[in-house]
């Protein structure tokens, strides 16, 4: 019998389908014994109803009742009055108006009588009193012991292997709990407004009858619908948490206290048998850690503003959840947070795909429902002025640009003004940029009339009907000669901006059902396939009697979409509104001139779907879907939808599916996560609804915040280990999202100053352009919003790949372009000097003034470490050439802290002095002078022994020869024999602690792992050239490229790098860079 | 006294064990995937099959196919045991093809959504939570192969099992791949210090994801970054195989093909989806699927003509199939809309279980029941309709796939791939 509750989709349609073959519309059959009087009589009763059950009823419930498909009415146990009352409100299924008063009591009469045996009380109010020796079993959960092939277990109680013999609940205190805890407050409060007649679930297998009074009807539903299969405890549960593809979604959580009424009554038709408790888990964030405030404002920034939060907003921050809430709130401005909202909105609505570097078109350049553009067309064809014919270019471009841009645009407003966020669907306006503004007559005036990205409010005037009044010449290209009137457009939001129609279009028998069901998942979440379980039966599928209007299997869905559909009505299939030849309508030829088609002069809607509706019909037809946008934000889905469209822009993960297969191992884990978070997502849609805190209602940066607030944004850790069903619960919670191309193009630039391959052309529409956010936009997991429109959540090997030419091509320019800004103005490197290396003790600069005559120079050198160090002095800034930068250096002396003389040297006794001049090729640096040394390039180095720690004096006697008008610099330094333990090693870790901080989040202490390792690969990476001789300068050979990005200028001497810090430091940058924690936030 | 020298006696080289971390030598690791190769061809919209594979000829009360108005069932052409529409321009493709073709029709995709069509057509089940067959070929074949799975747009569900690629644009491939080469000859930093940053970078990594207390999400992601980086050989190796601009498809289909059969050559990839759209023919049927079916046949001859070319034909399997089928009947804009009983075609070089068609639906293209034990439709009893699951079960076991995790509902098996039956 199981199988035949799992068929009754079947059944609903069979019935249906039945009638629709007997003619039994409307008007016939049924009505015919409705209207007949005479009826009083009750053998002509029974007969009219037998008449009535062979015709309309047999073919599901079979000729004794005993229910091939649809329910097994020989084993009715109820009375006479609920089976007339039940077959009012659900036979026929689809059309129950077709049998009520005589035609229900008739079959009624004949189904109780013929098949159960019983007489029909005189008074039908007063209970049945069937005869105790009637052999039909009472119990409707029996089977057919008569029939062998039932291959149902004869307990419906779900089965419980230690329990052999399960104990059935006393059938009084099962029904006593439903009427005091279940039916008004669970299946009158929620289960009714799906599950009844002629609502969203009436083809599921529970259908309730709505109203007061009807427990024992509705109690009797609920234990036959439990009793009819081994798993209805698990399924009724997890369907109301959403589960098991209930088209109603999430209804009852965990939490709520309804659920444990809901589980307690199954518990009790479940008797003995019950389970134990096991579908709901603990607390899902049990154990879960959070990040602090200052690495959700540094995560919130990065994604929301592309830049790093500065002090006063981490201060502000850390001073409790009201200051993270406002230091996060002030994130919300700029160009950067315009952009964010941008590209939100368009992961959502898809409309770049339209845009001039889009993958698909928007507007042809003749098209003639816009004569400007049509217009300009024609003159600029036919102009053989290339100027002219450019302008046009740039103003096709120009409005295709802004009209793909014009519904984020319009989001991007009203967030940023903070003006109510159903003004995104309710919105009179649009928005414009010059060149949009052009073709649509809008009179709003821009900043600059060549800036296709200045957008500003304004309306759309610019289209015309092709109607008797349109003239077009075609000599050439279109012209529109002479027109009617400009349509003042109606607008409604983004619903009817002109992008989104062409980006979501329709055809001549999709009729806009595609933009409905967009609209509804968009901005209702409500997922219509989903919404009850689409047909699998072929029949239904292949049902060619207008199936979305007639049958159930069909209409179940349609009644809900078609409606919205309609809404949409003065829509063509592509974007005019009322594109149909006469400018009357928008409908299809295909139906106008359709000789069969119902279709009367005069309408705007098809005759055989049903008519524009949301909430109640809509009756207004010039601006409908202005009425559609007002009631969706009028509806509580409406929150709930706006909380869906923007939790992926900053959870970085779309939401969680609710899982559909019970017997799948991951379903209640799975389950709980869904629960969760749609619990959560319905407390952020009421909060946003009402507004945040007393704030103002509808204010998207509010809800924002509060998406960033929560668990689901920051958890950060588990403080336990997970089992491995929580490990799927959280599989989307939490830190560590990859940064998208965009984002991490803008976390790019705001720590070095720049983004990989940046450039602007003032001449384009979009000036500014990067490699991320373009060129490898999808090769990084980005959209195209066309082909691809899901981004990538998890980096592969070309992913990776992108990001290391990411780090490659900017990691050295990066350090060059800050050591070249002045300090306190760098952006990495403000403490850090390029002549640090990991062995120096002490260093100080010195300029080396041109001259002839040796004159003295002090150094003072603080020194740390005692023991055998060196001397050395270094030329910074040579330059190739005979005429090149030099230093005659004299002698050299160096002093200990109490003034004794430590080592004193005559620059042309230093070879022989035990001392090196060496270049960095390994060749000597330079060359003795009668009575000096001079120094074109490399350095001079004599080994030293320090007895004491503190301040050493250098006195250097030398004179300098400029060039290109720069003195020569000398770097003296005390270096240390090793890497470790030196002031170079502290300054370098401070620098590195900078950078863990800036470019990964993290905050290392002076003595850290971590750290140290850190410090290790730079020594790696500096001894590596150290040691090898390397070419001074940070492009040393083929093998290295450090061009200047667009906007910067690096000369010869930025890119020289005597100590070989700059290169080291560039690698670091890149080792920083590539780093897991840089990409993912 | 030269430089090396001088350090030395300074003491510099004892510094320089303080070196970390070893280069890397992914060069040794990499091995070419050489097995089995994998692709679908994901026929978007939903085909006329009825114009195809499962041809239909007029009854008398519906114009099922305009090209069959005045043709009986006798008239169809057949290219071996094949029979096929001639329509499109298909003749040279079956007549080239039938013998590496398995052809099954009438399977009913339960469904005229294309969102549940798709699904069900590539995961073999309608609900949501099963891996494409390719992302369990991938996944089962080449986990560790640094673009195991490519995906150019088409249904990719992966089920957490692994990590699809994909690649659009040919211009940016090369840099992609190999992101240290700077021109032609140059690089921006070299490759001994990258390898040494990305050893390092390794390390770090490992100690992370050793770390007490992560996220799932962590997890995950670490393991993903983790394995996708040491790929510097494998990528160069791609890289390598890649054509002179030239030559590369113009068509987005055939680039797409021929990227992943490079994939296939390089030993990079074992398995692919190729996005053949433009099949959902509301309005002008014959226009729509004369243009789809013809790219189609067009884009399948390629694979096989690029496939031999690049030596990787004999060890590739590939997949045809929609979302679901056309009506057989026309709508008011001489269109056809959705109806759920269509076909799947498997092709693979000389195959044992090739040159045959298996099941049938009636001539309104209704799905008929199949006996599983005799792969005829006889009428026997446990004759079954046909649905994806049936197809997808019986190529698992053809592909040597498990279906741990991710077994289907199917009590009966159809065993498609033996040519003893049918």
């Amino acid at each position: 019998m199981a199988k035949k509750w799992n068929v009754s989709r079947t059944w609903v349609f069979m019935c249906a389908l039945l009638l629709i073959l007997l003619g039994c519309e409307s008007g016939s059959g049924y009505d015919e014994i409705q209207t007949d009087d005479s009826s009083d009589d009750r053998g002509a009763e029974l007969t009219q109803g037998q008449a009535l059950y062979q015709a309309h009823c047999a073919v599901c419930h079979e000729d004794q009742g005993q229910a091939n498909l649809g329910t097994p009415l020989n084993q009715f146990s109820d009375s006479f009055e609920n089976l007339v009352s039940r077959t009012i409100q659900t036979m026929p299924p689809g059309s129950t108006e077709d049998c009520v008063g005589d035609c229900a009591e008739a079959v009624s009469e004949y189904i109780f009588e013929s098949f159960l045996g019983q007489d029909i009380p005189v008074d039908p109010t007063d209970p049945a009193d069937p005869d105790p020796t009637d052999p039909v079993p009472t119990d409707p959960t029996d089977p057919d012991p008569t029939d062998p092939t039932d291959p149902v277990p004869t307990d419906p109680i779900p089965a419980d292997p230690d329990d052999p013999d399960p104990t059935p609940t006393d059938p009084g205190v099962i029904a006593a709990y439903y009427l005091e805890n279940v039916e008004n407050q669970v299946v009158q409060e929620t289960c009714i407004e799906c599950h009844s007649i002629n609502e969203a679930a009436q083809s599921s297998d529970l259908i309730f009858l709505a109203g007061s009074n009807l427990a024992e009807e509705n109690q009797l539903t609920f234990s036959q619908y439990f009793s009819s299969s081994s798993n209805r405890y698990g399924v009724i549960l997890s369907k109301v948490r959403g589960g098991s593809n209930h088209g109603g979604l999430l209804q009852l959580s965990c939490d709520d206290e309804n659920f444990k009424t809901l589980e307690n009554y199954l518990q009790l038709l479940a008797g003995s048998a019950a389970p134990d408790d096991t579908i709901c888990a603990g607390s899902f964030w049990d154990g879960v850690t959070l990040s602090s405030s200052e690495d959700t404002l540094r995560r919130a920034a990065l994604i929301t503003a592309g830049r790093l939060p500065n002090s006063d907003e981490y201060a502000q921050a850390q001073s409790g959840d009201a200051g993270l809430r406002l230091a996060l709130k002030g994130l919300m401005q700029g160009e950067n947070f315009h952009d964010f909202l941008i590209r939100a909105a368009n992961d959502r609505l898809l409309t770049l795909a339209v845009a001039p570097s889009g993958e698909t078109n928007f507007v042809a350049k003749n098209d003639t429902f816009y004569p400007v553009l049509a217009n300009s067309n024609y003159e600029s064809s036919a102009s053989a002025d290339p100027e002219e014919q450019a302008n046009f270019k740039r103003l096709w471009d120009g409005y295709e640009l802004g009209a793909a841009m014009a519904p984020l645009e319009l989001v991007a407003y009203v967030v940023e003004n903070e003006r109510p966020y159903t003004e995104v669907l309710t919105a009179n306006y649009t928005l414009l940029n010059p060149y949009s503004a052009q073709i649509y007559n809008s009179d709003v005036e821009f900043n600059d009339p060549n800036d296709a990205l200045e957008f500003k409010p304004g309306v759309h005037r610019g289209q015309i009907l092709n109607d008797s009044n349109t003239v077009i010449i075609r000599d050439g290209q279109p012209r529109v000669d002479s027109h009617g009137g400009f349509i003042e457009y109606p607008h409604a939001g983004l619903l009817n901006e002109p992008s989104v129609l062409r980006r979501f279009p329709s055809t001549d028998t999709n009729r806009n059902r595609a933009r409905a069901n967009w609209a509804f998942y968009e901005f209702l979440y409500v997922d219509i396939e989903k919404s009850a379980a689409r047909t699998t039966d072929p029949e239904d599928l292949a049902d060619t009697d207008n199936p979305t209007l007639n049958n159930p299997a069909c209409t179940v869905c349609h009644v809900v979409m078609d409606p919205v559909a309609g809404a949409f009505q003065n829509y063509g299939d592509t974007m005019h509104y009322r594109d149909a030849k006469n400018g009357l309508s928008a409908l299809p030829s295909s139906y106008t001139n359709d000789r069969e088609s119902e279709y009367q002069e005069g309408d705007i809607w098809f005759r055989d779907m049903l008519a524009p509706a949301f909430n109640g019909e809509i009756t207004e037809q010039e601006n409908s879907l202005q009425v559609l946008a007002q009631r969706i934000t009028e509806d509580d889905r409406f929150s709930v939808a706006s909380v869906v469209f923007w939790w992926s822009s900053i959870m970085s993960l779309p939401i969680h599916e609710a899982p559909e297969e019970i017997s799948d191992a991951s379903y209640l884990p799975k389950l709980n996560a869904y629960e969760a978070q749609q619990g959560d997502i319905n407390e952020l849609a009421m909060q946003f609804s009402q507004g945040f805190y007393g704030g103002t209602v509808y204010n998207l940066k509010d809800l924002l915040v509060e998406m960033m607030m929560s668990s689901w944004f920051q958890a950060s850790g588990t403080s336990n280990a997970l089992s491995e069903d929580r490990e799927l619960s959280l599989s989307n919670a939490g830190v560590d999202r990859l940064l998208t191309p965009e984002a991490l193009a803008l976390k790019t630039k705001a720590l070095v100053g720049f983004s990989w391959g940046e450039s602007t052309d003032a001449d384009e529409l979009d000036p500014t352009t990067d490699f991320l956010t373009n060129k490898y936009v999808t090769y990084y997991g980005g959209i195209d919003s066309y082909g691809i429109t899901e981004r990538s959540k998890e980096i592969t090997a070309l992913m990776s790949n992108v990001a290391l030419g990411n780090a490659l091509q900017v990691s050295c320019p990066a350090v060059v372009a800050d050591f070249k800004r002045i300090e306190n103005e760098r952006l990495i490197f403000n403490d850090m000097d390029i002549y640090i290396t990991p062995v120096t003790q002490a260093h100080e600069q010195i300029e080396i003034l041109d001259g002839s005559t040796a004159v003295s120079y002090t150094a003072t050198l603080s020194v740390g470490n005692t023991g055998d160090n060196t001397l050395r002095l270094s030329l910074d800034n040579p330059t190739s050439g005979n005429a090149g930068r030099r230093v005659y250096i004299d002698s050299f002396t160096l002093f200990d802290p109490s003034g004794a003389q430590v080592i004193t040297v005559q620059g042309e006794d230093i070879i022989t002095s035990g001392g090196v001049a060496l270049d960095h090729d390994g060749g000597t640096a330079g060359s003795k002078q009668s009575d000096s040394w001079m120094l074109n390039s490399g350095y001079l180095e004599i080994p030293v022994t320090l007895s004491s720690t503190g301040n050493y004096q250098l006195t250097l006697h030398a004179y300098g020869a400029e060039d290109e008008s720069i003195d020569p610099l000398i770097s003296a330094y005390i270096n240390d024999t090793n890497t470790a333990g030196t002031t170079g090693e502290a300054s370098i870790k401070q620098q590195l602690q900078i950078m863990h901080n800036l470019f990964l989040g993290e905050s290392l202490s002076n003595d850290s792992e971590e750290l140290q390792d850190s410090y290790d690969v730079l020594v790696a990476l500096w001894q590596s050239r150290w040691n090898a001789g390397t070419s001074p300068n940070v492009e040393a050979n083929n093998d290295e490229s450090c061009n200047a990005p667009d906007g910067f200028l690096f000369s010869n001497e930025d890119k020289k790098d005597p100590q070989h810090m700059q290169a080291t430091w560039a690698r670091m940058v890149l080792y920083f860079m590539t780093d897991y924690k840089f990409l993912h936030e | 006294m030269d430089r090396r020298k001088f350090l030395s006696m300074l003491g510099y080289a004892s510094a320089s064990l303080a070196l970390p971390i070893s280069n890397m030598s992914h060069a040794a690791e990499f091995v070419p995937h050489t097995g089995q190769l994998f692709l679908t061809v994901q026929a978007g919209g939903g085909w006329d099959v009825s114009s195809f594979c499962d041809p239909k000829v007029n009854t008398a009360d519906t114009v099922i196919n305009n090209w069959a108005v005045g043709m009986t069932a006798d008239d169809l052409p057949k290219a071996g045991n094949i029979p096929y529409a001639p329509f499109a321009n298909n003749a040279a493709f079956f007549e080239r093809f039938s013998k590496d073709m398995l052809v099954i029709n009438g399977v009913d995709m339960q469904t005229n959504s294309h969102r549940v069509g798709v699904m069900h057509a590539w995961s073999g089940r309608t609900s949501v939570g099963f891996p494409s067959m390719t992302a369990l070929f991938a996944h089962e074949h080449g986990s560790a192969l640094p673009v195991s799975y490519l995906n150019f747009g088409g249904y990719a569900e992966t089920a957490g099992l692994i990590r699809y690629s994909r690649i659009d644009k040919v211009s940016e491939l090369r840099s992609v791949l190999e992101p240290n080469v700077n021109g032609n000859s140059g690089r921006f930093y070299a490759q001994s210090d990258v390898n040494q940053i990305v050893a390092a970078q390794q390390a770090r990594l490992e100690k992370m994801k050793a770390s007490d207390g992560l996220l799932p999400r962590q997890k995950s992601a670490m393991e993903a970054y983790y394995s996708a980086r040491p790929n510097t050989v494998a990528l160069e190796q791609f890289a390598s195989v890649i054509p002179d601009d030239s030559l590369i498809e113009n068509s987005k289909t055939l680039f797409q093909a021929q990227i992943a059969i490079l994939g296939f050559k390089a030993g990079v990839t074992c398995a692919a989806d190729i996005d053949a759209g433009g099949f959902d023919s509301h309005q002008n049927n014959d226009n729509e699927q004369t243009n789809a079916l013809t790219n189609l046949t067009e884009l399948l001859t390629y694979i096989w003509d690029y496939a031999q070319a690049q030596g990787v034909a004999d060890r590739l399997t590939i997949m045809v199939g929609s979302d679901f089928a056309r009506t057989p009947y026309y709508n008011n804009s001489d269109g056809k809309n959705h109806w759920p009983v269509g076909s799947y075609m498997m092709m693979r070089k000389d195959a044992t279980w090739g040159n045959r068609v298996i099941n049938a639906s009636d001539a309104n293209q209704n799905a008929l029941a199949l006996n599983p034990d005799t792969l005829l439709v006889d009428g026997e009893e446990g004759s079954t309709t046909l649905h994806p699951m049936h197809i997808h079960s019986a190529l698992r076991n053809e592909l040597g796939l498990s279906s741990s995790g991710f077994a289907f509902s199917n009590s009966q098996e159809f065993d498609f791939f033996n040519a003893g039956l049918g």
